[in-house]
């Protein structure tokens, strides 16, 4: 039977383009680049994975710590793992990775259930999954169903009655430093500090904390989070197969019910000073700038969001690295996106950061505009957040560059007040102009003076315009003054 | 709007002043009468207009597009900083919306009726060579028409470069 402390179980890829399996210490041996599994949602979990057994077995104790054990060292993680093989066999009578203590009767589920973005038994009864999928999955090898159960758990939306989300509700936001010197390093960068743990930690050592009367898990007293972040159990499942691999999954309802905790690789907010902690969730589509406030840019001041503990740390850790943001984007239960995208990692003085997040503001200020002056054009809802996206998307690229003038100490806000103005107009433009004077005179009226308004707003006039200026440092117009527009 | 010396609106505007703008001169005075009552192909046999063609390089493919001028610039008495266009609509505007939703619309030997009036409305003043420039571009023009009739300033070429 799979023990995944002892055997090698994670395939890799490494830097000669060969592929190998390997056992869980031996990532700390060189020349790994990534985990290397057929879907990218279980490469970002075995990341987690990978991160909470150091952090389980062998953390650093501080940075200073981190620091001089950057070197990666097999036969010490080898050691420190031993003892938690006891906690690590997939199946078996003892103990079992990730499924409660004490077998589950039942019917089993097809063991596609372990996977986000399968189809539930219902929609699979009304022919319905047309963007999620049935009978992928006949029977998982043991490695693939360690991994799929693992991501499953780490991610877990709701399932219906009393089937648990995850500790970071369905489908977080997972963010992590990436020093770009293969899997090692990636690891080690993202370990929380902290002191070892020992095995009876893991909830499936014990029999499982229901929740069926609301009672609540919390991190230990005064933590935000232990070990067992990396290692919840918010599904009540068994897995059900031999050797030769996994057949079925049967689940119970009221697993563990995680409240108050923070899991040290995600980006967290709340609604107003003293409410809940909440995890960030991916939003469908391109990550850009514009998702950057909260998730890898810290706001000036602002009391109410908090970068993942991964990216704090590597402020005292240090050096280039970029950052890895990926996880589901879901709708309730429902799959809608796998963003994984790489960004910068901003390496920023205090009042350079502040001005970045300042251009950020400013082109969120300047697209409300743009979407405003739309209403001329384009009916409500999706059509005008589509023209939002495409101003986003079109000016990544200037703001890339403005953050190159930003680290090397300049100021770019007056160009960066030019290229939004520039793009808005154009787009404005591109859906206003052609046939304007074939349109109803009311209508002609409307678009001309929405695009007076719009025009306005980069001179500092109207509720954004004024937004815009200051984001930007800059004086708003008197009112009097002369107005130029474009 | 350019301001090219060289641009067929400022050689329209050079030439309307030259020979219909001089209202003292009674030969002008005589051109514009004509020309205001002219059939087309009577336009076309008066020497100065044959003038204005050489001066825009504008052959018989183009004799459409030269009466329309012509006969227009002579509705015109008077110059003026402002676009016709501007001189119509505005705030309390001199010309109706739907008037002016008509005028936009319209084509052919309508139109030409329809910006006569228009300049009788403005009391026979607006910008020369904008009215020029915009006769012989009319596909471009009539966006402009819009902003202006509205009282905006039209969009600029160059954002145009700038699209992404």
């Amino acid at each position: 039977m799979l023990n995944l402390i002892e055997a090698p179980w994670i395939p890799v890829l490494c830097e000669d383009g060969s592929r190998h399996v390997v056992a869980p210490w031996q990532i700390a041996e060189p020349g790994i680049l990534r985990p290397d599994w057929p879907r990218p949602d279980l490469n970002l979990a075995c990341y987690e994975l990978l991160i909470g057994l150091v952090f389980l077995a062998d953390p650093p104790a501080n940075n200073g710590d981190w620091q001089r054990r950057f070197a990666p060292d097999p036969d010490r993680l080898k050691e420190k793992l031993a003892r938690f093989a006891v906690a690590f066999d997939l199946l078996g009578d003892g103990p079992r990775f990730l499924q409660d203590l004490a077998p589950l009767d039942g019917t089993p589920n097809p063991v596609d259930m372990l996977f986000i973005d399968s189809a539930g038994a219902n929609t699979a009864k009304n022919n319905a999954d047309l963007m999620v999928h049935r009978d992928r999955y006949g029977m998982l090898d043991l490695p693939l169903a360690a991994m799929a159960l693992y991501t499953f758990q780490a991610h877990a939306p709701s399932g219906g009655a009393g089937n648990r989300t995850s500790m970071r509700g369905g489908g977080p936001l997972v963010t992590m430093v990436d020093p770009g010197d293969g899997l090692w390093s990636l690891v080690w960068a993202n370990v929380p500090c902290g002191r070892s743990s020992d095995p009876d930690i893991l909830p499936w050592m014990k029999p499982t904390r229901l929740s069926e009367k609301g009672q609540k898990s919390h991190p230990p007293e005064g933590q935000v989070f232990s070990a067992e972040a990396f290692f919840g159990m918010p599904r009540r499942l068994r897995l059900v197969g031999s050797g030769a691999g996994i057949e079925g999954v049967i689940q119970k309802p009221w697993g563990a019910h995680y409240a108050s905790w923070k899991h040290p690789l995600s980006p967290y907010y709340r609604l107003k000073a003293g409410a809940e902690w909440l995890p960030k969730h991916p939003r469908p589509g391109r990550f850009g700038y514009r998702n950057w406030l909260g998730v890898i840019a810290r706001e000036a001041g602002s009391e109410n969001s908090e970068l993942s503990l991964s990216l704090r740390d590597w402020g005292q850790r240090g050096g280039e690295a970029s950052v890895i943001v990926a996880g589901w984007a879901m709708d309730n239960m429902k799959p809608r996106d796998f963003v994984l995208s790489v960004q910068p990692f901003l390496d920023l003085p205090i009042a350079a950061e502040d001005m970045l997040v300042g251009l950020i503001l400013a082109a969120d200020a300047a697209a409300v505009a743009l979407r405003g002056a739309l209403a001329a054009v384009l009916s409500e809802g999706d059509a005008r957040e589509a023209a939002r996206e495409a101003f986003f998307a079109a000016t990544e690229g200037m703001f890339l560059d403005h953050l190159q003038t930003v680290k090397a100490g300049g100021s770019p806000c007056a160009d960066w007040l030019n290229d939004l103005r520039r793009q808005a107009l154009s787009q404005f433009d591109a859906l206003a102009m052609p046939g304007l004077d074939r349109r109803e005179s009311d209508r002609i009226r409307e678009i001309v003076e929405a695009r007076k308004t719009l025009s306005g707003c980069f001179a500092g006039y109207g509720k954004q315009g004024k937004a815009l200026f200051q984001h930007l440092g800059m004086e708003p117009p008197v009112r009097g003054n002369t107005r130029k527009s474009a | 709007m350019s301001d090219d010396p060289k641009s067929p609106g400022a050689i329209a505007r050079g030439w309307w002043r030259a020979n219909l703008g001089a209202r003292e001169s009674a030969a002008a005075r005589a051109l514009a009468a004509r020309l205001r009552r002219a059939a087309p192909m009577a336009a076309l046999c008066e020497p100065a207009v044959m003038e204005l063609a050489r001066a825009l390089h504008m052959g018989p493919g183009k004799a459409d597009s030269l009466v329309r001028l012509v006969c227009l610039l002579a509705e015109v008495r008077e110059e003026d900083a402002a676009t016709l266009a501007r001189r119509l609509g505005g705030s309390d505007p001199t010309m109706s919306p739907l008037r002016f939703q008509r005028l936009m619309r319209a084509e052919g030997d309508e139109l030409i009726a329809l910006l006569r009036r228009a300049v009788g409305m403005a009391d026979r003043r607006c910008n020369v060579a904008a009215l020029a420039q915009d006769l012989l571009y009319w596909e471009e023009a009539r966006p402009r028409w819009c902003f202006h009739y509205f009282g905006a300033d039209a969009p600029r070429d160059d954002l145009k470069e700038s699209v992404k």
